[in-house]
């Protein structure tokens, strides 16, 4: 690829602005975040929207950010799970619940299914199990099995009535 | 203009879009990048340039018309699911369900799905059984044309490279819509195979289209015409011996592939099983 194709632009990330410089267009923003921003909680899963390993926010909506243009983001709010904890660093209620079941093993999916139950308990406050099941389609654990993960939302998605 | 580099444009109107296709013939147009941003970093897509199309506004709108519900190309499958005009066209907000996974649902947008003209997408069987009619725009003009014209060969439509996809109109038709799939996973955004029946009860037919069981989305029009026959519109009843027949009727006249999803066998039953199971749906309440 030549030089010409090349950008530069800002993303605003966590509430903070993150400048991109001599990155190529068509570059996702999973690569962006993690390349070269250093934000490494985002993971790298199957690069085409079957796992869900990589999803972020995007102006309030759960998001696969390996299908992404970074550039496309621009002007937008993006979230990852390191803006996504407690500014003072310590676990919010969601992942407390993640560690009380140990829903994780080796952890790999777990920042995009943080990310992804996050948006679902607050788009279904009184969900069913049922309805976590369904919600949580689009994240993939090969380890730990999803028993344990699926109690662990719906607890914290009962503890946020 | 929100982006101008000679390899990435993120434009705000149909025009600009249209403006800087024709000064840059060899780019593609992106909207929810679910499907191209996909198939780039699969190794599948060498882009010479995009052009975002996510921030025209006018591409987003749900509008029920007089001769049918408008969606625009831009509107994403999560929208189908959401927005209340969408209780006129329960067909898509059911297949909207299972469309893809939640973040996918995000991000894809229906004109997307209609302009891949892929057979495994989940829209097209049943925009086809709906009779939707697609709207192109070029900078010469506009114009529509059915759904069943649009769909040429796998991944070919009739758009042609200087046009957009602006969106799609949606006949309001009255009686049951359902939508069944088979896949390897209830979120995966292809299927092995799907279909879709819509019965129009003011007109006493019934409609099925079929997804990935031929080269393109398809109607099983020999299926339709056994069973528009067949059916007693009188009591509104169907037999299950007429169920039956339907579902082989419409297997014996698809042709699936074999591929490393499951093989053109595999498809066929599955078209057999789901159109004998979604008639006897289709009536079974009114018995």
């Amino acid at each position: 690829m030549s030089t010409d194709e090349r950008i530069d632009y800002t993303l605003k990330i966590n509430g903070k602005p993150y400048k991109v410089e001599n990155a190529f267009y068509s570059e996702n923003l999973l690569h962006v975040l993690r390349y070269r921003l250093g934000l490494t909680g985002t993971k790298y899963g199957c690069e085409h929207g079957q796992c869900g390993a990589c999803t972020v926010h995007i102006d309030g909506k759960a998001v696969c950010s390996c299908m992404e243009l970074a550039a496309c983001a621009v002007g937008c709010e993006i979230t990852t799970i390191e803006g996504y904890n407690n500014q003072d660093g310590t676990l919010n209620r969601l992942q407390e619940s993640f560690v009380k079941h140990a829903a994780l093993q080796c952890g790999y999916c777990t920042p995009g299914f943080i990310m992804s139950a996050a948006k679902f308990i607050e788009e279904n406050p009184n969900c069913t199990e049922d309805q976590v099941r369904e919600g949580m389609d689009g994240n993939l654990c090969r380890c730990t099995g999803y028993n344990r993960i699926i109690e662990a939302i719906k607890e914290a998605a009962e503890v946020r009535k | 203009m929100i982006i101008q580099s000679p390899f990435l444009a993120v434009v705000e109107s149909i025009n600009e879009a249209l403006d800087t296709k024709q000064k840059r013939p060899s780019s593609r147009f992106i909207s929810g990048g679910t499907e191209v941003i996909a198939d780039q970093n699969l190794g599948l897509l060498e882009p010479e340039g995009y052009i975002s199309l996510r921030r025209i506004k006018e591409l987003h709108t749900i509008e029920p018309k007089s001769d049918g519900l408008y969606i625009g190309a831009g509107v994403v499958v999560a929208q189908l699911l959401d927005d209340k005009a969408m209780a006129q066209v329960i067909l898509l907000k059911k297949a909207a369900r299972a469309f893809g996974t939640r973040q996918v649902r995000n991000r894809a947008t229906v004109g997307g799905n209609i302009a891949s003209g892929l057979p495994d997408r989940t829209l097209l069987p049943c925009l086809l059984a709906l009779e939707a009619t697609v709207h192109l725009q070029s900078a010469k003009g506009k114009r529509s044309l059915p759904i069943k014209d649009f769909l040429i060969e796998p991944g070919k439509t009739a758009i042609s490279k200087d046009e957009i996809l602006t969106g799609t109109t949606v006949p309001y038709v009255k009686g049951f819509q359902e939508y069944y799939m088979v896949g390897p996973r209830n979120a995966q955004f292809f299927v092995t195979a799907c279909l879709a029946l819509v019965v129009d009860e003011a007109n006493k037919n019934v409609r099925l289209g079929l997804g990935n069981a031929g080269p393109t989305a398809m109607r099983a029009k020999e299926a339709e015409e056994y069973a528009n026959n067949a059916i007693d519109w009188k009591k509104q009843t169907v037999d299950e011996t007429i169920a039956i027949k339907f579902g082989e009727i419409a297997a014996e006249n698809c042709s699936p592939v074999s591929d490393a999803a499951a093989s053109a066998a595999y498809r066929r039953h599955a078209i057999k099983v789901m159109s004998k199971r979604i008639l006897l749906r289709a009536f079974e309440r009114k018995q």
